[in-house]
């Protein structure tokens, strides 16, 4: 009779335990900060559920933080032909595959060797931007970290409005109900898909709010193209 | 085991000079190529830097300072991805710039200091240092420098070194000697100073010509020796005066015993006798029942007990009577004579006195004292009544002369002027006359002797005369 009742009480423990790490949906907010990662060279970190999940991109979000560290005087200057280098390394990262971490990575040759047997013709801004650039990564070693508006706007290359602002709250923010009772991913869907699920929702926005929600829903797909 | 200072000093010296041009050499040998580098290196650097407005302003590189900084470097001015300008050797052509960039960027010893960027290779004898210098965007001074390595100078060096490395042993090795005898010979030469100092022999004087701390060194030794040789002068007076000090305490000692046993041999004999006739008296017993008779020569001993007492008494004063500077006219011995001449008489001795008048450095009292005791000396051993005194005059000195008939044995006369020494015990006295003379002769410094002369005894004494000033 002990022996089974230790057993039910290692069943009930084993049980706790289990429950414990099930899947816990977090409540996600537009106004928290987002951590740039110099290992991965992104603003990685943020969480599934996040509306700018599927919207970071390496080459723009390395843009971003050498801007955002030249601002804070991190760094003295750009390093010379950034866009140029970042569109180079673009594309050898179309031709390749080769991750913008392992990219940079390369020594100069190693990279020249690589340009050459995908045709691409290696300028001497190029090897100058690419040495620059990997020189500026190392001299920065302390943590960027930008609001969600401010990356927004460093992406679209101009300022938001309140009212688009006040969008990506409440899409946001719908956008967590959404994915707590349905699950939907926000890139899979268009806007009619989204606003049906937010009609479904118990505390579905008003018409007012719809229309802020659809002008930050698009910004949102804009940044994911 | 003793190493002399020169050698230690010598070996110290060449060795430490030796060593400092070995390791100076084989310094300047190695780093003579890399310094030609480095420097080579620094100029192209600051031409570059104080160049670099200039080019900004679109100054053609040939109107700056880079055309005359290194006849080895190629600077190239390339902006928007082509040459804009090349002056210098052509070594770096158009084509190869990227290559150039790459070996630049992938280079381990890759320098950056602002917008200059550098590094340095060695290749097949040829040291290559390739810059870049970054004005902004697309706007670029791409700079190679070629050098030939030095390695054929570096062996034309170290064949040289080695001529040069045997003339500058030769050097050290003289101006080693040098310097090592001009520190140890000073040293030596105090060393036997020190040694003769020590043996107390203050003849030697230190010299050396020197203006250094030897200088001062040798000034304080002659002092010290100086102060030595005074001191040990005055210690050796003051032992001589000691030692003279107590040869006169004993013979002092010795006089004190010689009169107590005088007094006790001379004075008990009168006095026993002086005893036996008064108590003869007292008890009226054989002839000195008759004391009128015999009271007086009572008094004849008692005289003599005086007699022997006063001469005693002078013998003891003598030296207290005397004075250096002490002056008397012989003239005046004629009058103190007179006691002398009355007791020749009553002896049945005749005395001729012949006295030449004169000054003389002694004191007239001692001077009657040493006549009056030769003479009686005379007058008691003379064997034909007559005593001669006579006084021979000369230009420093006077000569006393006492004679009288007789002889004396020559061992007697090394001896008679000891003191209580007698010829002939059957003569009264206590054979002090002449110890006395002796006496007074010697405090005054004169000459005195005694001797046989065809049968005659002749005593004489040699005074001073006092000094003409």
């Amino acid at each position: 009779m002990k022996k089974i009742l230790v057993l039910l009480a290692l069943i009930l423990l084993m049980q706790f335990f289990g429950c414990s790490s099930a899947p816990y949906h977090d409540t996600v907010l537009f106004d928290r900060n987002l951590d740039y990662s110099y290992e991965n060279l992104n603003f990685d970190g943020l969480n599934q559920n996040d509306i700018l999940y599927y919207t970071v991109d390496d080459y723009i979000d390395l843009e971003i933080m050498i801007l955002e560290a030249l601002q804070r005087d991190m760094i003295e200057e750009k390093p010379l032909n950034l866009l140029l280098i970042l569109e180079t390394l673009e594309s050898l990262n179309s031709y390749s595959n080769i991750s913008l971490q392992r990219l940079l990575k390369l020594s100069t040759t190693e990279l020249y060797n690589l340009a050459m047997s995908h045709s691409v013709i290696l300028t001497v801004d190029d090897i100058v931007g690419f040495n620059d650039l990997k020189a500026t990564l190392n001299l920065l070693n302390e943590s960027i970290s930008i609001s969600k508006v401010d990356y927004i706007e460093y992406r679209l290359g101009r300022d938001l409005t309140e009212e688009e602002i006040e969008g990506f709250i409440e899409l946001q923010y719908y956008y967590n109900n959404i994915v707590m009772y349905n699950g939907q991913l926000l890139s899979d869907m268009n806007f009619e898909a989204f606003s049906s699920e937010l009609n479904n929702l118990y505390d579905s926005p008003n018409e007012e709010e719809l229309n802020r929600i659809e002008i930050a829903f698009e910004i949102l797909k804009l940044l994911q193209e | 085991m003793k190493i002399s200072i020169f050698i230690k000093t010598f070996f110290i010296l060449l060795l430490s000079f030796s060593f400092l041009f070995i390791a100076s050499t084989y310094y300047f040998n190695n780093r003579f190529s890399q310094k030609y580098v480095e420097e080579n290196i620094r100029i192209v650097k600051e031409a570059i830097i104080n160049s670099a407005e200039e080019i900004k302003n679109n100054t053609t590189l040939n109107q700056t300072l880079l055309d005359n900084a290194s006849s080895e470097t190629q600077f190239i001015l390339y902006q928007n991805n082509q040459v804009v300008e090349m002056i210098g050797p052509q070594t770096l052509r158009e084509d190869q710039i990227i290559l150039f960039l790459i070996e630049l960027y992938d280079s381990k010893a890759l320098i950056t200091e602002g917008n200059l960027s550098y590094t340095i290779a060695l290749s097949e004898d040829i040291y290559s240092v390739s810059y870049i210098y970054k004005f902004g965007q697309s706007d670029y001074l791409l700079v190679l420098t070629k050098i030939q390595s030095l390695r054929n100078i570096d062996k034309v060096m170290e064949d040289i070194t080695i001529t040069q490395a045997l003339f500058i042993f030769f050097t050290i090795t003289i101006i080693s000697l040098l310097i090592s005898l001009n520190i140890a010979n000073p040293i030596k030469r105090i060393n036997r100073y020190a040694k003769s100092i020590s043996q107390l022999d203050f003849s030697k004087e230190l010299v050396l010509k020197r203006k250094d701390e030897f200088s001062d060194l040798i000034s304080s030794l002659n002092e010290m020796a100086f102060n030595l040789k005074n001191t040990y002068a005055k210690l050796n007076d003051a032992n001589k005066r000691l030692l003279k000090d107590i040869e006169f305490e004993k013979q002092q000692e010795k006089k004190k015993k010689a009169l107590i046993m005088t007094i006790n041999h001379e004075i008990r004999t009168p006095l026993s006798v002086i005893k036996g006739m008064i108590e003869g008296m007292i008890d009226g017993i054989g002839r000195y029942k008759h004391k009128d008779n015999y009271l007086k020569e009572v008094l004849v001993q008692i005289n003599s007990i005086e007699d022997m007492i006063k001469d005693l008494t002078y013998s003891l004063k003598l030296e207290d009577k005397a004075k250096k500077d002490d002056l008397c006219q012989l003239s005046a011995l004629n009058q103190n004579l007179l006691g002398v001449i009355e007791y020749a008489r009553q002896k049945k001795v005749r005395v001729s006195v012949d006295i030449e008048d004169s000054q003389v450095n002694i004191n007239e009292e001692l001077l009657s004292i040493m006549i009056i005791n030769l003479m009686k000396n005379a007058i008691n051993y003379t064997e034909n009544s007559l005593v001669v005194l006579q006084t021979k005059n000369y230009h420093d000195k006077v000569e006393i002369i006492v004679k009288n008939k007789g002889f004396i044995k020559e061992s007697d006369l090394d001896k008679i002027f000891e003191p209580y020494y007698r010829l002939d015990f059957s003569e009264e006295g206590l054979g002090v006359g002449l110890f006395i003379v002796k006496q007074i002769c010697e405090i005054y410094n004169c000459d005195y002797k005694i001797y046989n002369d065809n049968s005659y005894v002749i005593a004489k004494v040699v005074l001073k005369k006092p000094l003409l000033t």
